[in-house]
């Protein structure tokens, strides 16, 4: 989740009032965000991903004043038309654009640093690093309008883009540019997206970097705002976000005509029918059509009669349940008090958990501690330190080391890398894991199939194949399971010390005595007696 | 010396037969067809009686003749279970009849023996069969010296924690669900309303698998309604307004959360219904002293007509306070499935601090109603771990699963 700076004194210029510690620690919050950090300059807070809106100073400044009460009711933002035009040619690999222009900005140091980062946290996260949103803010001194928006060929089409002295293709920016990784978006296609002004300066190379020229200083008093991406919704809630922090600050908005798309940005407000009890009945505090009314107006919302207006800027508005959301912040999480329905139903553990419960109790009797590994372990040690072979094991596409890169199919190997961990403490050690495995299997709905296993170890100076299957004979005996030892193969186990455990006709574990080559390999130093069991045809 | 032979031992405890025989004739005569119901060995009890002209039978009917005013073999009996010595004449009756035999003699030279030195060390069978213990000096002990250390076999302290989480849900008449580690990102992530180009779904946040890589979605009609949600939404919601991918949907993931799990159930369950869950869920985040790939959550549900925004916070109430927590305060949260979301944190009295464990919300009705719910449902999912961190006390969460330090979970204590 997006994380945003502000510094307390411009966010208190905005709200029009002073912000005491414990308003930003506790009040602020309550609006739906998260403190990170606070000191007596700057303020840090993570934004929920629905709520752009608060990625600016000043919209953040803007939903402080309802939730506090400064304000209410919708806000109208005055808007003019500019004449200018953009043409809007087909562009495949970014199809949408839209634009406007803001006069009287004069732009200094604080509102530079608030609008790039509300055109930073745009692109990383409602944008989706750009793919979908990228917003392009240009010095509109410096350009002649109209503009036109048209792809063309990466390797001949040359400007120079900001940050660099001389002229570059795009693929050459792409190489060579800082910001070139996000060409990596169009890379699937031929032609590219640039927009040119009447003159044929290029403004912007779409999504990667603006031109050189046009960049923002100090001096910049009106700006052109670009907006292209995937998603016409989105690019639109991104260029009402953009214009109306700007116009918090008393800039004046313009609108910029798209081909075949009309006038932008459109911030008439979207209507969304909610009827009031529907907002009752699911927060469940008793509320009247005037409350309701009340609150949405206190947070920037317009009700009349089950129709609710939605500020041009939100874009979290799709259901009637994102508006009973609304009710409920400004009523305050803290002032609904908790209540139990009665909602009568009956217990039902389930019996896989409760047979298991039985068998820890059984093994813990016998004196073993249990313990806990991952699910995700290795091949090194599941199968090569164990001497073992692989087979159908479930492995992932993008593990974060290769320690964790498959899933387990015994838990031997984990426990004897706990042993070895281990031998500072006191001995006997005597330790268990009953615990999931998985394994591939293409009768499963997933292709996966879930096996449940019981691993016990007990390691001392003096250990024996005896003292296992006396254990072996305890556990399977209180659960009611006949079984026969026969001869196994498992190269984990000391040959002529190990035996399969054949139970209802079927092969379901190994106990034996550890191979010594395999305590070489795990670095355990004490002999080890292990049982190694499958519970699926034990526990029914 | 004398001990009591093992038929010695049962007439000690149950009494003599012919004592046992005259208890029930007391009563009123009978016969001996009637005895064999009423009592053990009735021929030795009658044989005895006779000898000793306490009973008569006339006509097949036992009666008494003469009531003894006590039994002396009884006493007898008793005088060598508490080890006292008996006249020759008694202890020959009772050899005799077999209730008594002699101990062998070199048990009694062996007890003899431990007693030539000055103190006793250890109590013996020897010294305790032959009584001679009484003449026995035992040694004393330093009693307030603490007891050596001993490791008795124990569960995983998160195993407690989860038994405790189970019977605190199913005291509130929770139904319990297991599901797979393997998830589609269908029920990961689509069923859930998650958009497919959410940041959640991206390589950084979750392990996708390579070997199996996909799963085929079998309820055509189910992605169909899912893909319909996600493209254009309902009749009250506007949906993502994206084009939905069904292949996207069918790759396979280890589980983000365990809220597939439940969201699986919505389809069979009839409202109410309240289900939860417990389980290991899997995030692709560098393993550190507070985070970890692996993790438990405690997922949970209530479906029902009447249930809304308050009773959510009256159930995350209700759990924590069961759970040992008193104070409770709920924040807005953000989660693509749920609205109202919240995010509740506990108050820590030790560490004056409050700690977010997890959140919850009413799942949208883009989630339930593809699933063929009308009814709201209540759902969360909580974290298990940080409370058994403060419980230890622990500043590194890799003490869990990564770790296994025996001596951290032998001295971990067990009153959850």
């Amino acid at each position: 989740m997006p994380v945003v700076q502000f510094k307390r004194k411009t966010l208190e210029k905005l709200v029009g009032k002073k912000l005491t510690e414990e308003e930003l620690r506790n009040e602020v919050p309550m609006i739906g965000c998260d403190l990170e950090t606070i000191n007596e300059e700057e303020v840090e807070y993570e934004v929920f991903p629905d709520r752009p809106d608060m990625l600016s100073t000043e919209g953040f400044a803007r939903a402080i004043k309802y939730y506090m009460g400064i304000d209410k009711g919708m806000k109208k933002y005055p808007l003019k038309d500019s004449g200018v035009k953009l043409d809007k040619q087909n562009v495949k690999a970014r199809p949408k654009i839209v634009a406007a222009i803001a006069k009287e900005v004069h732009i200094n140091d604080e509102t530079l640093r608030s609008l790039m980062q509300v055109q930073e946290k745009i692109h990383k996260t409602f944008g989706r690093e750009r793919k979908k949103i990228a917003i392009g803010i240009h010095d509109l001194n410096k350009i002649k309008p109209p503009f036109t928006y048209k792809q063309v060929n990466p390797n001949k089409y040359s400007f120079t883009p900001l940050g660099w002295e001389k002229e570059l293709t795009l693929k050459q920016i792409r190489e060579k540019h800082e910001k070139g990784r996000y060409a990596d978006i169009l890379q699937d296609h031929e032609e590219w997206p640039v927009i040119t002004d009447r003159e044929g300066y290029t403004l912007s190379f779409p999504p990667v970097i603006n031109g050189r020229k046009t960049e923002l200083t100090t001096e910049t008093e009106n700006i052109f705002i670009d907006v292209t991406g995937t998603d016409q919704e989105a690019i639109e809630k991104a260029l009402n976000i953009v214009t109306t922090s700007l116009a918090e600050r008393k800039a004046e908005i313009y609108t910029v005509e798209i081909t075949g798309d009309g006038k932008k940005p459109n911030l008439e407000p979207e209507k969304i029918k909610v009827k009031p009890e529907y907002i009752e009945k699911l927060i469940g505090e008793v509320l009247t059509e005037k409350d309701i009314k009340k609150y949405l107006e206190g947070m920037g919302f317009e009700y009349n009669k089950g129709e609710v207006l939605v500020p041009p800027y939100r874009a979290d508005i799709m259901h009637p349940i994102d508006i009973v959301e609304e009710v409920a912040v400004k009523c305050g999480y803290d002032k609904i008090t908790p209540s139990m329905p009665k909602v009568a139903t009956t217990a039902k553990p389930n019996k896989e958990r409760e047979s298991q419960e039985k068998v820890k109790n059984l093994v813990v009797g016998l004196g073993y501690q249990e313990v806990k590994n991952p699910i995700l372990t290795n091949q090194e040690n599941h199968f090569e330190r164990m001497q073992r072979s692989k087979d159908k094991v479930v492995e992932l596409e993008n593990p974060l080391t290769k320690d964790y890169s498959i899933c387990r199919r015994g838990i031997l190997h984990q426990v004897l890398q706990n042993l070895s961990k281990n031998q500072h403490e006191p001995y006997p050690q005597k330790i268990f894991e009953l615990g999931h495995c998985l394994t591939r299997d293409k009768k499963e709905e997933l292709g996966v199939k879930t096996l449940t296993k019981l691993t016990l170890t007990k390691t001392d100076n003096e250990v024996n194949y005896n003292e296992a299957t006396a254990t072996l004979d305890a556990v399977l005996r209180n659960l009611g399971a006949s079984y026969e030892l026969r001869k196994s193969r498992d190269p984990s186990f000391i040959p002529g010390r190990r035996a399969s455990i054949i139970s209802r006709g079927r092969e379901v574990g190994v106990v034996g005595e550890v191979h010594p080559k395999v305590l070489n390999n795990f670095g355990v130093e004490k002999p080890v007696i292990a049982i190694e069991l499958l519970m699926e045809n034990i526990i029914k | 010396m004398y001990k009591l032979t093992e038929e010695g031992k049962k007439y000690l405890d149950e009494g003599l037969p012919e004592k046992n025989l005259l208890e029930i004739l007391k009563k009123g005569k009978t016969t001996t067809e009637e005895l064999k119901e009423k009592m053990q060995n009735p021929a030795v009890a009658i044989n005895w009686a006779r000898k000793q002209g306490w009973i008569k039978i006339k006509q097949g009917e036992i009666q008494v003749d003469k009531e003894p005013k006590e039994y002396p073999q009884q006493i007898s009996l008793q005088k060598i279970s508490k080890g006292e010595d008996l006249t020759k004449q008694k202890t020959e009756e009772l050899l005799k009849r077999g209730l008594i035999e002699e101990i062998r003699e070199d048990i009694v030279k062996q007890a003899q023996k431990q007693l030539e030195k000055e103190k006793i060390n250890n109590l013996t069978p020897e010294l305790i069969q032959t009584g001679l213990w009484k003449k026995a000096n035992i040694k004393k002990y330093n009693i307030e010296a603490v007891g050596k250390k001993k490791y008795p076999g124990k569960k995983h302290v998160l195993s407690y924690y989860i038994e405790k989480v189970r019977k605190v849900f199913l005291e509130m008449g929770f139904e319990e669900e297991e599901g797979s580690y393997v998830e589609s990102s269908f029920w990961n992530f689509d069923a859930l309303y998650t958009p497919q180009d959410h940041p959640a779904r991206e390589m950084h946040d979750t392990f996708f698998l390579k070997k199996p890589r996909k799963t085929k979605m079998k309820n055509k009609e189910l992605v169909k309604r899912v893909k319909k949600i996600h493209e254009q939404g309902n009749n009250e919601s506007k949906g993502w307004g994206y084009n939905w991918s069904e292949e996207e949907a069918q790759k396979l993931v280890m589980r983000t959360h365990t809220t597939p799990v439940t969201v699986r159930k919505l389809q069979e369950i009839e409202p109410p219904a309240k289900v939860f869950s417990v389980g290991r869920v899997f995030r692709n985040e560098t393993l550190d002293y507070s985070h970890l790939p692996e993790f438990t959550q405690i997922e949970g549900i209530v479906a029902s007509e009447k249930v809304n925004f308050k009773n959510l916070l009256g159930y995350l109430k209700e759990f924590y306070s069961k759970m040992g927590f008193e104070e409770v305060r709920f924040r807005p949260g953000y989660f693509p499935y749920t609205e109202m979301s919240v995010e509740p944190e506990v108050y820590v009295k030790e560490k004056d601090e409050w700690l977010e464990l997890g959140g919850a919300g009413i799942f949208r009705p883009e989630v339930t109603e593809p699933m063929g719910i009308k009814e709201p449902v209540l759902a969360w999912g909580l974290g298990l771990e940080r409370l058994a961190m403060m419980h230890l006390d622990l500043k590194d969460i890799r003490n869990f699963y990564y770790k296994n330090d025996l001596s951290l979970l032998r001295e971990a204590k067990i009153n959850i």
